[in-house]
């Protein structure tokens, strides 16, 4: 009889199987898409990883320096590693930081696409819900609009796209990018005005600021106009009363911050960190204005001493040049190729000494309350109110220690505007874009900043990273690479 | 069964009648079988119309190529009364069974060559006597009998003058039951009972004893008085290997279809060395085994036909049968590639390896057999007295040769001249280089000569019911340079138990537990790599200060001589130590369900729990210092379950058609972890545990958990027709963890057939070759550990971290593409072979042809970026998708040959040569891969594997020599016609090498660089040599291999134009003003030319050939040993890696590839050099 049980338990051996459950051994080590978006905090989690690219070195760390200051005329690199080419526009389709810059600005586009795609069936607070989402939009925003201003035509992924879809896509008409930017901004202009405890999330003013900017981009004044006058008349936002307070880090975040990338300092060392490394890039190489020793990869033009009038606040802020003291320690020019270093990431604050000396506090400023006085002003301006503009870019000049101006004609408040910006935004990254919109680039860098290499259409746009058309040979090429 | 039969005899005669007999048989003529057989009376032999029973044996003997050993009283005056017919189509143990069975006979098949004639009394008393088919009637009826079994008291008809007792042992000290025992000269005798005991009866004048046993050497002994004659009998090595362990059983080698090697644990603990990959390296064909590092517990390479994937691709290992798994993606990788998962393993107690080498072999295990299967059996008790063996050696390592360097002056001079030629400072203590003379030898500081001892000891033996195998071994190997060590405790038990007559229960159980301080050789980094610090730290530097202190460059050093830590220091302080704790455990149940029917069900276990630590002492040597300690403690295990059901269908139809069907469920489940732990600035270096360290916030943990698992069913179909038509078909579906649920499960089929042409009438005649064979195969495995685990998953990280209000929060995406397309690599081979034996066996030879084909390969297709996926913290990894795309073709030959023989006077040889060649291409692949890194010594990636070429090959620039003088310099740059341009640098000068301008521009540039050569060679050999004479015993085994290259990256620093670092003796004849002629370059500190880019200068011819093994042993007489009381003592010295032919100018040529990486094979970036080991054993059976 046993050996019929034995028989029998080895005929249901044989014939049992394992569920197929056992085959299923996903990762232990990590979330898997299938487990993730469940709660509201996958949600706050994955919206923060886009904030996270904004931080990237060729994101907003870096990147306003190589495309928006070193291509202009007010600063310059000489480091071959870094942006050499970009100052003498030699830039190729295989330039590395270009395609860093690239990566980081992808990665915004492609996260907040994924938030928008799998958030919303997440059961949570829907006005939680909301916010996370028009932050995603305007994370969006922020990313197209620095594609759309570097590459110019851009494949345009509005949604979360498979392999197949990834492949097959082209790049589209300016036109469209910037319309998807509008939409964008538009959708933000829901969120909160602010959202305490959190600074450095996208904010009403934020989205508005961005899409006021948008618009002056694309020579819409009237909505640029607008826009700019809604964020004035929130009521929010006003102009430190020292330019200064823009980059110290107690006052980050300030009344005059619309919208700036966010770092700590202290979170480790040389390796992967929430800290500012913008000191040590900019800081005079050499010195001890930095505790890093700091590696003067960006510098000022020579030239760049001779924009100021006289009187100007904002030069001791923007320069280190002979004379200039910090830390009780002069300034040495010999610690750059032009005699100059650029102060403002520095000179706020008292040198910030780490683990590895590097990650400094400091925020990167990306859209002050000074910015939109100026869109406002440049607007109206164009839209033939050249006295109203006068208002608010006096606002700008007075905060600097300058004298009013008034009664310009059309034609000066552009100048008066083009000189305001140079200034105000010196090392900020608005300066090459200026000089596009307002077709300046040939006269102001080719012409008077002597760089031969300088030719249209060619380098209006930078080229598109050639690796990525070897993998999507529907990818054009910007004219001239 | 056996009662069963014994009552239904005459029903079951009738039954197997009616089914079995062929039929050309008339009815009529067995009829008569009707009388019960042996009843009748042996005629005498005088009138005996028939033959004599003896005679047909002898003409079955010639006509079967075996041979019988009988009794002669069993056969005494039996005779066949007619004509016995037979046909050779038919089996010979049918022939047997019809025409012993008339006489109340039977027989046993000991081998492949022998039977034994036995009496029937006889074998049912021993009850182990087991016909293999049922006897059947023939048409030649028997009709003699003479009831004289030898063995009864009965038979022993003669006057008794003397007793005589004894027991016979086998050479490896056992009791050997049935032998058998005559009086010389006469024909009565008797055989020994289960304990190898016997007692026998002579008279007056009877002097010699003859003892014989199948599979040994007859012995003759003269009685001389003695009451007492114990004897030991010697293996006959003619009848070695006669059964092959195939995956899920084993197979007679004759009937084997596939491609497997075998070989016997014997042989592989000729080579004393700690691993059976080790032991394995030139003795088998197809098997291409490489050393990454002469380290004690280092790792080996092991491919089987050819080079597959494009990562890793060991071969699957069978331990007991369980299937062994590792991860492949650890995240300690380094550790875990470098150390050897076999050295957990004792040889001693192997029993037997076989590599399955070709699909329709390797098929049976499916998804994780594409890289060739290796099965281990381990040593099993066998039926009889208990045997106790030790066996120990004990021996000394000493490198097996130095590089040569320059002494101190040598290197002052170099640096003088490095220095003054870039126009820089040289060091005031170089100023009269002759004065500083010899130095430091640096590898004399750190090489020594090593001891080495193993020792062993089993106790086996068992009853008819239950046998065991217990032992115990340790093993202690020193590494040759100090700082390193490896030893390990081995325990062993295996049990076969037979429960009731239709259960048996098997275990084997094996427990180890290994440990190695490891000299971190950080793949020869020159900052971390011993033996490359050792090389290249300058010899005007001390080992100790004169306080005892270590010794270091001071400030005014620094810059001439690097920053090249003291060798001695690194590895006196190294703390690695790597503990392995390790239970593999098998325990099998076996059901006779039917005489044809077997289930059996099984339960492996492998359990090996790791303790990795590690510890970077402070230390201050000069101005080179560390101030921070730094602890990492790592434990990781691996839990390995598998159970598996088989059931086994094995029959035999009209006595032609054999038949066995083998179907099976496994299911398999392995789960690693690890956790490990970090910290920094201990207070002492004496305190190296974690918590020694700082405390919050430089402590630092990490983990993690993975598994993968398996469901199997697998089937395989023998047949055989008439022994000589054979077909064997194998399917195998694998269901696993790794892939998505789209490709879960694959089917992968092999069918192979074999025609065993010697067993056709048409080559009866020929009187030399007694087997051929011709084999077939085709098949399909797979591989699936190329991916790592979970490659099915997009995952989402964390740490995309960003800061809210000065706060930061962290940031979770996702950070993997997965492809939910992906399935196993899949690879097809063709094999074709032949078996070939010849002379009586002694020649044979085996021979096979292959096609290898690998498949939908699992590369990395990069994915744009503007997809956006991330999968670091510092966006800058490249994003790919895992997909099959890739193909890899290994044609090759194999080719074994050895010969056997033993001469009248007691010589007996064995020679055996085998040889594997192939071909190694790459049929596709869409982006080539880089490989073959070096870290931080100069030349950065040395291979590039592409489409149309084999894997791995080495890439870089062609030389041309060097430049002797400015005029050629002057001519290569006036070559191009661009103002500015040089032909390979502004710098370049007299003494700089000149590089091949390829392309033809005119200038050297990256397109120059071009392939160079492949590490893979174009043939690995082997050949052994085993010499017995009087007890004597040489056994020698050469090994090479041919056709490949070697990267020395050694030299790239040692003859570069730079200083700060010590050079190779030939640099002292390098490229001066006054020594134009040279081809060694000049010394120029800022090396302008580059010339130490990655170029064939540093390429070098691997071949070699190696004495790997040589043992001269000596076995002591038995006269002697009995006198100790043991069975047998032998004694021993042998010699590895004594003697290497090569032109390879580094420290050993067998290099294999020191990340186990298929595109990193061939680089020697200075390992830890191998050793040559003398030593001395002795084994004893008690």
């Amino acid at each position: 009889m046993k050996r019929i049980y034995l028989i029998a338990s080895a005929i249901l051996l044989f014939t049992t199987r394992c569920s197929d459950d056992f085959l299923v051994r996903a990762p232990q080590n990590q979330i898997t898409t299938e487990s993730f978006w469940k709660t509201d905090q996958d949600a706050i989690l994955a919206v923060n990883s886009i904030y996270d690219a904004l931080q990237t070195d060729m994101g907003y760390r870096l990147g306003g320096f190589m495309f928006g200051d070193i291509p202009g005329d007010d600063m310059a690199c000489f480091d071959g590693e870094w942006f050499v080419a970009h100052d003498n526009f030699t830039v190729n389709s295989g330039n590395l930081q270009v395609k860093r810059a690239w990566r980081a600005w992808w990665a915004g586009v492609a996260r907040a696409n994924v938030v928008l795609n799998r958030v919303p069936p997440i059961e949570m607070d829907e006005t939680l819900k909301q916010r996370l989402l028009g932050e995603a939009k305007f994370l969006r925003g922020v990313s197209y609009f620095n594609i759309v201003t570097i590459w110019g035509d851009a494949p345009l992924m509005d949604h979360e796209m498979n392999n197949e879809e990834i492949f097959a896509v082209t790049r589209q008409p300016q036109a469209e990018i910037w319309a998807q930017v509008e939409q964008d901004f538009l959708d933000a202009e829901a969120l909160p005005t602010s959202i305490p405890g959190e600074e450095g999330r996208a904010t009403k003013g934020a989205a508005k600021a961005f899409l006021s900017r948008t618009y002056l981009y694309q020579g819409k004044y009237q909505q640029a106009a607008d826009k700019a006058k809604e964020v004035i008349d929130m009521g929010v936002y006003a102009l430190h009363d020292e330019y200064i307070k823009n980059y110290q880090t107690q006052h980050e975040n300030g009344v005059e911050s619309v919208f700036e990338v966010q770092f700590v300092a202290g979170t480790g060392g040389w390796g992967n960190n929430e800290g500012n490394w913008v000191p040590s890039y900019s800081g005079p190489s050499g010195s001890s204005y930095v505790a890093s020793g700091a590696w003067g990869i960006v510098v000022p033009s020579a030239s760049s001493k001779n924009i100021y009038e006289a009187n100007d606040k904002r030069r001791a802020v923007n320069l280190f040049e002979e004379g200039s003291v910090y830390n009780n320690i002069p300034y040495d020019p010999k610690w750059s190729q032009t005699g100059l270093s650029l102060a403002k990431y520095i000179v706020g604050d008292l040198p910030v000494i780490t683990e590895g000396a590097i990650d400094a506090e400091r925020n990167m400023p990306i859209i002050r309350y000074a910015e939109v006085l100026l869109i406002y002003a440049e607007a109206l301006n164009e839209l033939n109110q050249t006295a109203t503009a006068e208002l608010y870019l006096n606002q700008v000049r007075h905060r600097a220690g300058l004298d009013d101006l008034s009664g310009l004609s059309q034609d000066a408040f552009r100048q008066a505007i083009m000189q305001e910006r140079r200034v105000e935004f010196f090392g900020e990254g608005h300066r090459f874009f200026d000089l596009r919109r307002w077709g300046k680039l040939k006269e102001y860098v080719h012409d008077i900043a002597n760089k031969e290499n300088y030719i249209e259409p060619k380098n209006l746009y930078f080229p598109i990273p050639q690796d990525e058309r070897d993998l999507n040979p529907g990818l054009a090429q910007n004219t001239g690479y | 069964m056996k009662k069963f039969l014994q009552r239904s005899a005459p029903w079951l005669f009738l039954a197997i009648m009616l089914v079995a007999v062929s039929p050309p048989v008339s009815y009529g003529q067995y009829a008569s079988a009707k009388h019960p057989a042996g009843r009748a009376l042996a005629q005498p032999a005088a009138d005996a119309p028939g033959t004599a029973l003896k005679e047909v044996l002898t003409t079955l003997e010639k006509s079967y190529h075996v041979s019988f050993n009988y009794d002669d009283d069993v056969l005494y005056g039996v005779y066949v009364k007619d004509k016995f017919n037979w046909s050779k189509s038919e089996k010979l143990e049918k022939v047997l069974a019809r025409l012993l069975t008339n006489f109340q006979m039977t027989f046993q098949r000991i081998d492949r060559y022998n039977y034994l004639i036995l009496a029937k009394a006889r074998a049912n008393q021993k009850e182990s006597a087991a016909l293999s088919v049922p006897p059947t009637i023939g048409d030649g009826l028997g009709s003699g009998y003479e009831p004289r079994a030898m063995n009864s008291p009965a038979s022993l008809r003669v006057p008794v003058d003397l007793i005589i007792s004894g027991t016979v042992t086998a050479d490896d000290g056992g009791a050997l039951p049935g032998v058998n025992v005559l009086v010389k000269g006469t024909t009565r005798g008797t055989t020994t009972d289960s304990n190898g005991k016997y007692t026998l009866n002579i008279t007056e004048g009877e002097n010699v004893l003859v003892f014989s046993f199948i599979g040994y050497n007859t012995v003759e002994l003269a009685v001389e008085n003695q009451s007492t004659i114990d004897v030991v009998m010697e293996t006959d090595i003619l009848t070695l290997n006669e059964v092959v362990v195939v995956g899920y059983g084993v197979q007679e080698h004759k009937d084997v279809t596939g491609a497997v090697g075998s070989i016997k644990g014997e042989k592989l603990v000729q080579s004393a060395v700690p691993s059976v990959d080790q032991a394995l390296q030139g003795r088998m064909s197809g098997v291409y085994v490489t050393s990454n590092s002469g380290e004690p517990g280092g790792g080996l390479s092991m491919r089987v036909r050819g080079i597959g994937g494009l990562g890793v691709s060991e071969p699957l290992y069978v331990i007991d049968g369980v299937i062994i798994t590792y991860s492949a993606s650890s995240s300690y990788g380094y550790r875990e590639s470098a150390n050897n998962p076999l050295a957990t393993l004792n040889m001693s107690d192997i029993e037997t390896i076989s590599v399955l080498k070709d699909a329709s072999a390797s098929a049976i295990y499916g998804a994780r057999a594409g890289n060739g299967v290796v099965i281990i059996t381990t040593k099993r008790g066998k039926t009889g007295a208990p045997k106790l063996n030790f066996e120990s050696y004990v021996g000394v390592q000493k490198v097996a040769k130095k590089l040569d360097v320059m002494n101190a002056s040598e290197y002052a001079a170099f640096s003088n001249d490095a220095r003054s030629a870039a126009g820089l400072a040289t060091n005031a203590k170089f100023a009269n280089p002759s004065s500083l003379g010899e130095g430091t030898d640096w590898q004399d500081a750190i090489f020594r000569s090593a001891p080495m001892q193993n020792y062993q000891l089993s106790l086996s033996g068992g009853s008819e019911n239950n046998q065991y195998y217990i032992s115990a071994g340790y093993m202690k190997q020193d590494g040759i340079i100090i700082g390193s060590t490896f030893d390990r405790y081995s325990l062993k038990l295996n049990l076969d138990n037979k429960v009731t007559n239709w259960l048996k229960i098997r275990n084997s159980l094996t427990l180890s537990r290994s440990y190695n301080q490891s000299l971190t050789n950080n793949n020869g980094d020159r900052y971390a790599g011993i033996v490359a610090q050792a090389l290249r730290r300058s010899p005007t530097l001390d080992v100790y200060n004169g306080d005892g202190s270590w010794a270091g460059p001071d400030a005014s050093d620094t810059p001439f001589v690097g920053l090249i830590n003291n060798p001695v220091m690194l590895a006196t302080l190294n703390y690695e130590p790597n503990e392995r704790i390790r239970a593999l455990e098998n325990l099998s149940a076996e059901v006779t369900l039917h005489k044809t029917l077997t289930f059996q069900t099984s339960l492996g276990v492998d359990y090996i729990l790791t303790n990795y630590d590690k510890f970077k002492s402070t230390f201050v040597e000069g101005t080179l210092s560390n101030a921070k300690a730094e602890a990492t403690s790592t434990k990781s295990t691996l839990a390995n379950l598998l159970a598996e059901n088989t059931l086994t269908y094995k029959n035999t139809f009209r006595g032609q058609h054999a038949l066995e069907v083998l179907a099976g469920y496994t299911a398999q489940l392995s789960t690693s972890e690890y956790v490990s732990a970090l910290s920094f600035f201990h207070l002492t270096n004496e305190l190296k545990t974690i918590d020694a360290g700082q405390p919050d916030p430089t402590r630092l943990a990490s983990g993690g958990t993975s598994q993968t698992s398996y469901v199997s069913l697998l089937g395989r179909v023998n047949y055989s027709f008439k022994d000589r038509y054979l077909l064997t078909a194998n399917i195998r579906r694998d269901g696993s963890s790794v892939f998505t649920s789209a490709n879960k499960y694959a089917v992968f089929p092999s069918f192979s057939a074999g025609w065993r042409i010697s067993e056709e009438n048409f080559m009866k005649s020929n009187n030399f070759i007694d087997d051929l064979k011709l084999r077939a195969s085709w098949g399909q495995v797979g591989i699936d550990g190329s991916l790592g685990i979970g490659t099915e998953y997009s995952t989402i990280a964390s740490g995309y971290k960003y800061n809210f209000g000065h706060t930061v929060v962290n940031g979770m995406m996702g950070n993997r593409v997965a492809n939910p397309s992906l399935k196993w690599e899949t690879v097809t081979q063709s094999d074709v072979g032949i078996d070939v034996g010849l002379f009586d066996n002694r020649l044979s030879v085996t021979a096979d042809y292959f096609v290898k084909r690998y498949e939908n390969m699992i590369t990395k297709k990069a994915l744009p970026i503007y997809a956006g996926m991330v999968s670091d913290a510092w966006y800058e990894d490249v994003i790919s998708q895992p997909i099959n795309s890739a193909t890899v073709e290994n044609k090759g030959l194999e080719l074994a040959v050895s010969y056997q023989n033993r001469t009248s006077g007691g010589f007996a040889y064995s020679i055996g040569a085998n040889m594997t060649t192939f071909k190694n291409s790459v049929i596709k692949l869409e982006e080539d891969i880089i490989g073959g890194g070096v870290g931080n010594t100069d030349p950065g990636n040395l291979t590039r594997t592409k489409q149309g070429r084999s894997i791995g090959e080495f890439y870089g620039f062609v030389t041309d020599g060097i430049f002797h003088t400015q005029a050629e310099v002057d001519a290569a740059n006036a070559l191009s016609p661009e103002a500015g341009v040089y032909y390979q640098s502004v710098g370049t000068a007299p003494g700089d090498i000149r590089y091949k301008d390829l392309d033809g521009n005119n200038t050297i540039t990256d397109a120059d660089r071009a392939y160079l050569g492949s590490p893979l060679p174009d043939l690995s050999y082997g050949f052994s040599g085993n010499f017995e004479y009087k007890g004597f015993n040489l056994d020698i085994l050469f090994q090479g291999v041919h056709g490949n290259m070697i990267m020395n990256v050694n030299r790239y620093v040692l003859e570069s134009s730079t200083d700060g670092e010590n050079k190779a003796i030939g640099m002292v004849n390098r490229w001066t003003e006054t020594n134009p002629d040279s081809n060694f370059p000049r010394a120029i500190a800022t090396d302008p030319n580059n010339n130490d880019r990655a170029s064939d200068r540093y390429l070098e011819d691997g071949a070699y050939l190696r004495l790997k093994n040589i043992q001269l042993g000596y076995t002591l007489p038995k006269a002697i040993t009995q006198k100790l009381r043991l069975s047998n003592v032998k004694v021993y010295l042998a010699a590895q890696n004594l003697w290497t032919v090569t032109n390879y100018s580094g420290y050993n040529p067998d290099i294999g590839t020191a990340t186990q990486n298929n595109t990193s094979y061939g680089i020697d970036n200075t390992i830890y050099p191998n050793s040559i080991t003398f030593l001395g054993g002795l084994n004893i059976g008690l």
